[in-house]
C-alpha cells in the first residue's frame, strides 16, 4: 500500500487539476461567453464615433435653441477632461475630413460661441459673418 | 455489520488507512472544478468585470436614452435630415422606437418641458408615424390653413393649425364674434407661448397672470381662464384691468398650493404653478407666474 504522503500528493494533484480547470472555464464564461452587460451606461462610455456624433447633435441642437449653457452641460456629459478641447478637435476633424458642410457649420458656430478658435474654422466663420452682414 | 477488534493502536490506524473513506480521482477533480469555477465566476462578474468602453447608445440608461432621443429630434428639426435621424435612432437598437418616442413625448408633456422641446420631439414622433393629441398640438400636419398662418407676422412661424371646437360662454368685453369651425378632432385652441416667473418688488402679492393673444400677437379680451388646485377651482376673464392690457387677467396665489391653469376654450393644462422664491438679486421675494397663451385659430381671427 502507498505511504500516506503519496496518497496526500495524489489528492492534491487531482484537486489542483480540478481547480485549474474550474478557474479556466469560469473565467472563459464570465469574461467571454456571458460577461456582465451594463445597460445603465452614460455617454462617457460610448464608442468614439458615437461620441463624435453626439457632439454634432449637441451643436445642431444649439443652432435650434441657442442655449449655450445647455450645450456646455451636454458637452460635459461626455466625460472629457477638457470638453472645449474635445469640441475643437471634433470640429477640426470634421473640417479636415470634409464631412457634411451643414454639420461643420453647426460645430463651428458652437465652438466659436464658446470662444474657441482654430484657423481651420476661418472659412466658415467668414461666411457666417458675411451672411450676418447681408441679413 | 462487521466488527473489528484491534490489539494495538497501530493496527487500528493501519485498518483505517486501508479501509477508511477514499475519494476517487474523478470526485477530487469535480470538487476542484466546482471550487475553481465558483471562484473564477466571482472574480469575472463581481471583482473584475469586463468594462465596455466602446458602447453603443443602446447601452445607455433610460434617462440618457431620453436625452439622446431629444438630441436626435432637435437635430432632425434643425437640419431636416431624416436619413441621419433614422441612422441615429437605429443605434438605440429599439424595435419599438416609435412607441418609445411617443412615451417620451407624453412624459415630457407631463413634466412641463418647454414648448420648443415638445415641438422637436413631436416632429420626430410624427415622422415615425405616431398619432396622438400631443403630436397634433405640437407638430400639426402642414395644411393650407397653416400656410396662411406662416405668412402672418407671428412671433413663431410654426403656429399649429388648430380649430376651435368650443365658443366662450361669457365675454365681458365682446369685441370678437367667434365662428365655430367643425373639426374632426378636439384639439386645443390656445397654446402656451411663454411661461415666466414674476419677481417684482412693488407687486401686491404673488399672482398667476395670464395674457391672451391672437395669432397676430394682438391682446384678446374676454377670454375665460380656469384655475384649479387640490380641492378647488376658480375662473377669471382677461380684459378687466385695462391699464394692464386688454388680454390681461390675474389670480392671487396662496402659499404652498399647486395650481393648474388652462384656457376654457381649450389648451394644454399648465401644472405645478406655486409661489416660488425669486433669486437673491431681486431680494428673494415670493414670485408668481406669467403665462402667455396664443389663440391659434387663424380662421376665427383672419380678416
Amino acid at each position: 500500500m502507498a505511504p500516506w504522503w503519496q496518497r496526500l500528493l495524489r489528492v492534491v494533484l487531482w484537486l489542483s487539476l480540478g481547480v485549474i480547470l474550474g478557474i479556466a472555464s469560469g473565467l472563459l464564461l464570465g469574461w467571454v461567453v456571458w460577461p456582465i452587460e451594463f445597460t445603465e451606461a452614460d455617454p462617457t462610455v460610448l464608442e468614439e464615433s458615437y461620441q463624435q456624433d453626439y457632439t454634432v447633435m449637441i451643436a445642431t441642437a444649439y443652432s435650434l435653441d441657442e442655449d449655450l449653457n445647455g450645450a456646455r452641460q451636454r458637452l460635459s456629459k461626455l466625460g472629457k477632461q477638457d470638453p472645449n478641447a474635445w469640441l475643437l478637435s471634433v470640429t477640426v476633424n470634421h473640417i479636415l475630413n470634409q464631412s457634411d458642410e451643414t454639420e461643420i457649420r453647426y460645430l463651428v458656430q458652437l465652438a466659436s460661441d464658446l470662444g474657441l478658435y482654430s484657423p481651420a474654422m476661418d472659412p466658415y466663420l467668414t461666411d457666417s459673418a458675411t451672411n450676418g452682414a447681408v441679413e | 455489520m462487521d466488527e473489528h477488534r484491534f490489539e494495538t493502536q497501530h493496527q487500528r490506524e493501519q485498518w483505517l488507512r486501508s479501509h477508511g473513506p477514499r475519494l476517487s480521482a474523478a470526485s477530487l477533480i469535480m470538487i476542484g472544478l466546482i471550487l475553481g469555477f465558483a471562484a473564477a465566476l466571482y472574480y469575472a462578474w463581481l471583482a473584475e468585470p469586463v468594462v465596455f468602453t466602446e458602447a453603443s447608445p443602446a447601452r445607455l440608461s433610460e434617462p440618457q436614452k431620453a436625452q439622446y432621443i431629444l438630441l436626435i429630434s432637435q437635430s432632425y428639426e434643425a437640419d431636416g435630415n431624416w436619413e441621419k435621424a433614422q441612422e441615429r435612432l437605429a443605434a438605440l437598437n429599439d424595435p419599438d422606437v416609435d412607441r418609445t418616442v411617443a412615451a417620451l413625448l407624453e412624459e415630457f408633456l407631463r413634466s412641463g418641458e418647454s414648448a420648443s422641446t415638445m415641438k422637436s420631439l413631436a416632429t420626430l414622433a410624427r415622422r415615425l408615424g405616431v398619432d396622438s393629441v400631443a403630436v397634433a398640438v405640437f407638430a400639426p400636419q402642414p395644411t393650407a390653413t397653416s400656410a396662411a398662418v406662416q405668412s402672418a407676422p407671428t412671433a413663431d412661424s410654426s403656429t399649429p393649425e388648430i380649430r376651435q371646437t368650443q365658443t366662450p360662454t361669457s365675454t365681458p368685453l365682446p369685441t370678437l364674434t367667434p365662428t365655430p369651425v367643425p373639426s374632426p378632432t378636439a384639439v386645443p385652441v390656445y397654446r402656451l407661448l411663454r411661461q415666466e416667473q414674476i419677481c417684482q418688488r412693488d407687486a401686491p402679492s404673488p399672482r398667476i397672470e395670464v395674457v391672451a393673444i391672437d395669432p397676430f400677437l394682438e391682446p384678446l379680451p374676454g377670454v375665460e381662464v380656469i384655475v384649479q388646485w387640490e380641492g378647488g377651482n376658480d375662473h377669471f376673464f382677461t380684459g378687466y384691468q385695462l391699464e394692464k392690457g386688454l388680454g390681461y387677467g390675474d389670480f392671487e396665489m396662496a402659499p404652498g398650493v399647486d395650481y393648474r391653469v388652462m384656457m376654457a376654450d381649450g389648451s394644454l393644462m399648465v401644472t405645478g404653478l406655486r409661489i416660488t422664491e425669486c433669486n437673491e438679486n431681486v431680494g428673494g421675494l415670493p414670485g408668481g407666474w406669467r403665462l402667455t397663451f396664443q389663440n391659434t385659430d387663424v380662421v376665427q381671427e383672419s380678416p
